[in-house]
């Protein structure tokens, strides 16, 4: 392995970091939309359509998020086509992820919920609080708290997963693509995708420190932690 | 006197596993209750279920002259304090806002109001250097008083409390007990669960003892030297032999 293809590769490969940043942030703010949308269905509307939320998340949980974005691109978007809409790898990409990490954002969000002692329901019950203002007052400000640390974790993943997405050939290169066009154009296939790893890691670290950050300036004051390292 | 809370054939069940069997108790205006009773004798889901916290599968409830009932229930909820044996202030919410929020969210007052009567509430149980410190923060002691603070704000009809020292250490007990009997000389009309036979002697009206889900003696508190059944005596008994 040569250092300066490495470097070299590397210079080339940075330059997929925007999208695969725009890929990770975009769905994940459409997980959070479809997200919190499943988590209220499931606190508030019965049974039944709860039931669809709870299908809705076994759906995406249960099937391979590679089978998700080609159904997306070429089964939905093929679709689509036959009436003159087209779809960009993309933007079939971004609703891929975004689809699929609504399902682990609302198990996120609802195993938050269920984290927090029915006690705290009890009390707002005691103190006559609505359903809705429990929600909003006593349950989400908890939850979210809670649910920090996984919703972190879930950004760090979608930042590796939308490398899949290269797959379907998303332009402007993401830095999976980056590295693949780098590797067959001079042949360096290990410094290639070793230079892709190298800026996922570096990414995803940095998202780790921040995540740390946020997590201890929402921490709820006085809540001790175990310091596990 | 008239009667703030009045129960009438109180059935209360989990399921098949009947708790509160049939009781019937009056509690006047001003007038302080302290309920003792073994554990599991369901004084928790008697209490609760004056709330319909543990919604009754029969009998009738009426507190400050309303029927408990589905249409009346926020209404019934906002003239009751609650207090609970592990205090359960919102972990998330300063000190203060523990308290402003109901006065807020469920009663509608403004929030300089509410502050306002949010800091002679913490006055009163001698908080008041703690409004901006967050539940987790404090003591069990101070916990405890913190959440009598949120209680008495909302100015209740009746407070009820539950077990409000059993979750304490030892020498945090005393100072809850204290800015209880506060609150019981301001004339507040209260219903305790305690095992405190000295809080009881001190500021209690009535002694009611439950067991099996059913009110098994009730009298001044003299019948706490001179119970006239057995099972209170040995209650009482048993009770003194743990706490000397
Ligand atoms: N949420 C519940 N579900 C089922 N059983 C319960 C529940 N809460 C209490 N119980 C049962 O009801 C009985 C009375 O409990 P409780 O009211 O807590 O008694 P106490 O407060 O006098 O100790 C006990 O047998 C207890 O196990
Ligand atoms: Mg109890």
């Amino acid at each position: 392995m040569a250092l300066e293809n490495y470097f070299d590769a590397l210079l080339s490969v940075v330059g997929g970091i925007p999208t695969t940043m725009a890929l990770a942030l975009l769905s994940f703010a459409i997980g959070m939309g479809l997200g919190s949308i499943l988590l209220l269905v499931r606190f508030f509307l019965p049974k039944p359509l709860s039931w669809f939320a709870s299908a809705y998340v076994e759906a995406f949980r249960g099937t391979p998020l590679l089978v998700q974005i080609f159904i997306i691109y070429f089964g939905v978007g093929g679709f689509l086509k036959d009436y003159g809409i087209n779809i960009d790898p993309f933007t079939a990409g971004v609703i891929a992820l975004g689809l699929n990490s609504a399902a682990y954002q609302a198990e996120i969000f609802r195993s938050a919920v269920q984290a927090i002692p029915v006690e705290q329901y009890l009390t707002a019950e005691a103190y006559a609080f609505g359903k809705t203002q429990t929600f909003r007052y006593i349950i989400l400000p908890q939850a979210l708290r809670i649910a920090l640390p996984a919703l972190m974790n879930e950004m760090v993943l979608l930042i590796k997963d939308s490398s899949l997405v290269s797959v379907i050939g998303v332009t402007p290169p993401d830095i999976f693509r980056r590295a693949d066009y780098y590797a067959s154009r001079h042949f360096t296939y290990f410094e290639a995708y070793l230079a892709a790893a190298t800026i996922y890691f570096i990414i995803c670290y940095a998202m780790v420190k921040i995540s740390h950050v946020i997590e201890r300036k929402y921490a709820i004051p006085g809540y001790l932690r175990r310091g596990i390292i | 006197m008239s009667a703030v809370v009045t129960v009438r054939g109180l059935n209360v069940a989990y399921g098949t596993l009947e708790v509160v069997k049939g009781v019937d108790l009056d509690v006047a205006q001003g007038e302080k209750v302290v309920i003792m009773g073994p554990s599991g004798s369901g004084k928790s889901t008697f209490l609760r279920s004056l709330i319909w916290l543990v919604k009754p599968k029969s009998g009738k409830i009426v507190i400050d002259g309303i029927e408990v009932a589905q249409q009346t229930l926020m209404d019934v909820r906002k003239r009751v304090g609650f207090v609970f044996q592990h205090y359960n202030l919102f972990p998330h919410l300063k000190v203060i806002d523990n308290i402003v929020l109901p006065l807020v969210k469920v009663h509608g007052l403004p929030r300089g109001e509410a502050v306002q009567r949010a800091r002679e509430a913490l006055q009163l149980v001698g908080l008041a250097d703690k409004e901006r410190a967050y539940p987790l923060q404090l003591s069990g002691g101070q916990q405890q008083r913190a959440a009598i603070a949120r209680a008495i704000a909302i100015r209740p009809k009746v407070l009820m409390l539950d077990e409000p020292t059993s979750a304490l250490d030892p020498e945090l007990v005393e100072e809850v007990l204290r800015v209880l009997e506060d609150i019981a000389r301001r004339g507040t009309t209260m219903l305790i669960v305690t095992h405190e036979i000295d809080f009881a002697l001190d500021v209690a009206d009535r002694v009611v003892f439950f067991e099996g889900g059913k009110i098994v003696e009730e009298g001044p508190p003299d019948i706490l030297y001179n119970p006239k059944t057995d099972r209170f005596r040995q209650f009482l008994r048993r009770l003194h032999r743990r706490t000397s």
